[in-house]
């Protein structure tokens, strides 16, 4: 009950209030939920890994596809979302600066596009030559 | 004169009918604000039509509904600035009465939490209390809210928890906190720092954004949050503006 | 039935401020609003509030004494003058009051509340919070009673006043808006604070709820109206909508310009007091300079307040400038801004004394729905914001002390009585059948108040006009049946407050076919000099079947002799 509660309220809100402010909240709780569940999935991935030698080489071989470093790019964004977004949000608190979110909006807009931009260009060339990538790591 | 289509939220709860949304066509004249198309329906269309309205002039805080997609004063709102159709909805987070009619008692409830009166810190002189004209600019904006809700319907973490004290009520905390002549500052943090104070703000910035009298709830909040930050670890005084 | 001890009906100024008061003298009291007391039209006020503080080091030498004459002379000598000394004694004391409890008002250089001049005081006497006093002063009032906890019946309607067979207050009935419920309210005493009336008439600056209903209901209950031919004009709403360009525009310097650019007060009034004199004489300029065909396009002159710079406008008048770019879309700090006169407060009112008495033992009136009289022909700017909380202290105080001894028990049968009485008044229009549209009669109504009854007035037009209130009040009857809705039934408010308007607009009317002479903001073209000989009374009217019977009580001159009034 409670979940449907929320998902139906957080819905309804995304309508009513189409702002910029309500969907970076939004955005940041998914990236924020998304993490949690990385973050776990990645403790079990090495735990999991970390019975021997042929368990390692077994588990890196079955992430090293190209489904995995797409994800891995879905990561990386979804992390520095969640950074740029969540320092800014405790730059705004902190130095009570919040009568200027306009400029802080472009700001993160900025900063996210600037890390996007960099880490996209090392990492999808890895994601159509996946042969050089791997070799170097493995 | 040309027409305008509306499409306004409708709720009896002597009907029987669920809550829906009906099409008005509304005769429109130029400068004519939204309020006056409301009052054109109930008028020449349907005298069951509920909506609040008093000052008709920004100033008493009746009229705040959601407006085409935000939430603002429907005397404020001109009528040839809105995209038609014009959706017009209740306040949200308040239990609609009738209509456009909202039940606002948790919304002043919320306000009566933070004891919204001044404390005074000193005996009253005999005139006035000495207040300079700096003292005076800190609490500037915070004293000109009308308690319009405009702002707690626009507060995705008011939907979440009715309790939330809500942009409103923490804007007249600060008002007092950051009042001179009021002695209560601890007692006033204490309340906001509670579980259903500051800390439940997502800085979302909706209320900054919607307040029709462009004041700052939002960072009302986090000038709170920084006092309270203050207070418990003092280290952090240079870090942070109160 | 419920009772309590004192019901205070209305939640503006006035009315909270007597409940505070009464209940600071022990007694039980609730109030009554048709609407939530923050919504009330004292928040609207903008200018400021009169006390001799002499904080302004222009006002030095100012003194209660002065502040009263002022307001004397102001009124066109038609204010009881004891009572307009009580008001300017009690001033300071009340501003003082209102500040410990946190007023916010805007402060000068040496830390004391600021004050600025207003017009036809001989002081910059007008305390103010920018241009927000009556918001700030209402917010402030209104955090007093949550601090005492008060009681509140938000949004009920008072429709009838139940007096007992020998007179004496009982009383109230309501309508329930959000219950759609009538209510017999109970009490030892009624406090009346519901405010003016501005809204009889189509030009005003007051707010939609500002009816002539709540005058209405003492009127029909028995009790006199004093005075009420006396309606101000404001010399500047806004063109079109008429919301109000405080009077603080003016005082913070601001001038009035004709379409030929020229500063046309100087042809009316002596240079120094130009845009400042009196109310009734600016709007009277600016009527004729309209008239005379030297307004512009439309029928306004300009409110220049550009040579202010935009500091002093954003500090002193930020209300102003929202207001502006809100409802015309011009920005005053480079745009004069276009205005025309409005109709802005009743100075009369339900006739009582200066402690809220009235003939009916246990009603009590304070604020502008009161005639005290202090404000006499014409109010000066800055003094009702005083009247409602100098006068809502005293009645406030008056009835705690009137029903302390009383026993707390409501009388039902004459709330029953009252009940059947209201129930009838009711039945007399909107029966099946009727056919008029009430908001159109009500519009057409607005229009024949502000045509006719306006800033000039001759006799011809006002028994014009009489007709047609007369023919108007007949197709009232017939008005079509009020919608059937029970939850927040606005219909059935809306046509309430027209039924006061329709007895109202006929007081207002045949006051001024009556007085045959020119006093304050009352100008008849056709007897346009003061005549204290016959006039230099109060005029008091008396609900009848047919119409007011009008009779008329003494004013008191006890302290100043009536002079020509020259600014
Ligand atoms: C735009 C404007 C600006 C002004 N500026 C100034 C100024 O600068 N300085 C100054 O001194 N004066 C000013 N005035 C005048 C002054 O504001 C008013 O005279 C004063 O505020 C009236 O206060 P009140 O308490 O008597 O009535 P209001 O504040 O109008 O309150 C009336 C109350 O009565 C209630 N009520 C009415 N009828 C009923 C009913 N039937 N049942 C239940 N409740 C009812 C209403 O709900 C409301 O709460 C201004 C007036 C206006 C219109
Ligand atoms: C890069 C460093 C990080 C920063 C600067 C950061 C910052 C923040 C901030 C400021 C908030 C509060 C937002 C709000 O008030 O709504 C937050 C919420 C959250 N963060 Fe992070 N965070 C970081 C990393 C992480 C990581 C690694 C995880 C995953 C484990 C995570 C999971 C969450 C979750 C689940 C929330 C709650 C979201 C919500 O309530 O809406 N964060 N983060
Ligand atoms: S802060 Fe603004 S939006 Fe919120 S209640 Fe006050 S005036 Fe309305
Ligand atoms: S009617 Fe008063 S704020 Fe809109």
């Amino acid at each position: 009950m409670r979940i449907r509660y929320v998902f139906k309220g957080t819905k309804e809100e995304l309508k009513l209030n189409p702002n910029v402010g309500t969907f970076s909240w939004f955005l940041h709780r998914i990236t924020g939920l998304l993490l949690l569940f990385y973050l776990f999935t990645h403790m079990w991935v090495l735990g999991s890994a970390n019975k021997g030698a042929e368990a390692f080489n077994q588990r890196l071989s079955a992430v090293q596809t190209p489904l995995f470093h797409f994800l891995e790019i879905g990561l990386i964004l979804v992390i520095f979302y969640h950074m740029v977004n969540g320092l800014s949000i405790t730059l705004m608190d902190f130095a009570n600066i919040s009568s200027k979110h306009k400029s802080l909006v472009v700001a993160v807009v900025l900063v996210f596009a600037i890390l996007a931009i960099v880490s996209l260009s090392v990492m999808l060339p890895r994601l159509f030559a996946p042969h050089i990538s791997t070799g170097g790591l493995a | 004169m040309s027409t305008t289509t509306f499409k306004i939220f409708r709720y009896d709860p002597d009907d029987g009918r669920d809550p829906h949304f009906q099409t008005f066509q509304v005769e429109t004249v130029k400068g004519m604000t939204l309020l006056e198309a409301l009052y054109w329906i109930m008028e020449h269309k349907d005298p069951t039509f509920a909506f609040r309205s008093s000052c008709r002039e920004a100033n008493c805080g009746s009229c705040a509904m959601h407006i085409n997609g935000s939430y603002g004063l429907a005397c404020r709102t001109q009528v040839d600035n809105l995209k038609p159709p014009v959706v017009i909805r209740p306040l949200a987070h308040l239990q609609v009465l009738k209509d456009l009619v909202v039940d606002m008692k948790p919304f002043f409830d919320n306000l009566k939490a933070i004891k919204p009166y001044l404390i005074p810190g000193d005996d009253p002189p005999e005139k006035e209390y000495y207040q300079s004209v700096d003292d005076r600019k800190k609490i500037d904006h915070h004293v000109d809210c009308i308690l319009c809700g405009s702002c707690y319907g626009s507060c995705p973490v008011a939907y979440g928890d009715p309790k939330y004290l809500g942009p409103h009520a923490l804007l007249k905390a600060l008002r007092f906190v950051d009042d001179s002549r009021d002695g209560a500052t601890d007692e006033r943090l204490a309340i906001v720092a509670s579980e259903f104070g500051v800390f439940r703000c997502h800085t979302i910035f909706n209320c900054q954004l919607v307040c029709p009298k462009d004041l700052n709830p939002t960072g009302a909040i986090s000038k709170l949050k920084n006092k309270i930050v203050v207070k418990k670890f003092p280290f952090m005084k240079p870090f942070v503006r109160t | 039935m419920i009772f309590h001890d004192v019901v205070v009906v209305g939640g503006g100024l006035a009315g909270m401020m007597a409940a505070v008061e009464a209940s600071a003298k022990g007694a039980e009291v609730a109030v009554l609003s048709k609407i939530h007391p923050l919504r009330s039209h004292s928040g609207a006020a903008q200018g400021g509030i009169n006390a001799a503080l002499a904080n302004n080091p222009d006002s030095a030498d100012d003194t209660p004494e002065r502040h009263g004459y002022d307001t004397i002379k102001g009124s066109d000598f038609l204010a009881d003058q004891k009572a307009a000394i009580t008001l300017a004694d009690d001033a300071p004391r009340v501003i003082y009051q209102m500040e410990h409890w946190g007023c916010p008002f805007s402060r000068m250089e040496n830390g004391k509340i600021a004050q600025r001049p207003f017009g036809g005081a001989g002081y910059p006497r007008t305390c103010y919070g920018a241009d927000r006093t009556g918001l700030y002063l209402l917010h402030t009032l209104y955090e007093q009673t949550i601090r005492l906890n008060t009681r509140y019946y938000e949004e009920w309607m008072v429709l009838q006043l139940a007096l007992d067979d020998s007179g004496v207050c009982k009383g109230v009935i309501a309508l329930n808006i959000p219950e759609g419920k009538l209510e017999l309210v109970a009490a030892n005493a009624v406090i009346f604070g519901t405010g003016g009336s501005g809204r009889i008439f189509g030009n005003t600056t007051n707010a939609l709820v500002n009816s002539g209903f709540a005058k209405a209901i003492p009127y029909w209950a028995g009790i006199p109206l004093k005075d009420m031919e006396f309606i101000q004009f404001h010399p500047t709403g806004l063109y079109r909508s008429n919301i109000l360009m405080t009077e603080g525009c003016r005082g913070e310097g601001g001038i009035l310009t004709n379409k030929d650019g020229e500063r046309f007060m100087s042809r009316y009034v002596s240079e120094k007091v130009m845009e400042l004199a009196p109310r009734d004489i600016v709007s009277r300029s600016i009527a004729t300079e309209i008239e005379e065909g030297r307004g512009f396009e439309g029928g306004y002159v300009h409110l220049d307040l550009r040579h202010l710079g935009r500091e002093k406008i954003m500090e002193r008048l930020p209300g102003i400038r929202e207001i502006c770019l809100d409802f015309v879309g011009i920005d005053p700090i480079d745009t004069p801004i276009p205005i025309n006169p409005a109709t802005h407060y009743t100075m009369g009112g339900i006739d009582c004394d200066k402690d809220g008495i009235t003939k009916a033992p246990g009603f009590y009136a304070a604020g502008e729905c009161s005639c005290v009289s202090v404000h006499g022909a014409n109010r000066l700017g800055g003094n009702s914001l005083l009247e409602t909380i100098v006068f809502g202290r005293r009645a406030g105080e008056a009835a705690a002390s009137y029903v302390k001894e009383l026993p707390k028990t409501g009388d039902e049968a004459t709330l029953t009585k009252a009940q059947k009485a209201l129930a009838d008044r009711m039945n007399s229009f909107g029966r099946p059948g009727g056919t008029e549209d009430p908001y159109q009669l009500r519009t057409e109504l607005q229009n024949v108040m502000t045509e006719r009854v306006g800033i000039f007035r001759t006799g011809e037009e006002l028994e014009e006009a009489m007709k047609e209130i007369k023919d108007l009040q007949a197709r009232f009857k017939n008005i079509r049946p009020i919608s059937h809705s029970r939850v927040f039934n606005m219909d059935k408010v809306w046509i309430m407050e027209l039924s006061g308007n329709m007895e109202i607009s006929e007081v207002i009317t045949a006051g001024a076919i009556r007085r045959t002479e020119s006093r304050g903001a009352h100008f008849r073209r056709d007897f346009n000099k003061r005549n204290d000989e016959e006039w230099l009374h109060h005029t008091l009217a008396t609900w009848t079947p047919d119409g007011p019977d009008f009779s008329t009580s003494e004013v008191d001159l006890s302290k100043y002799p009536p002079e020509e009034r020259k600014y």
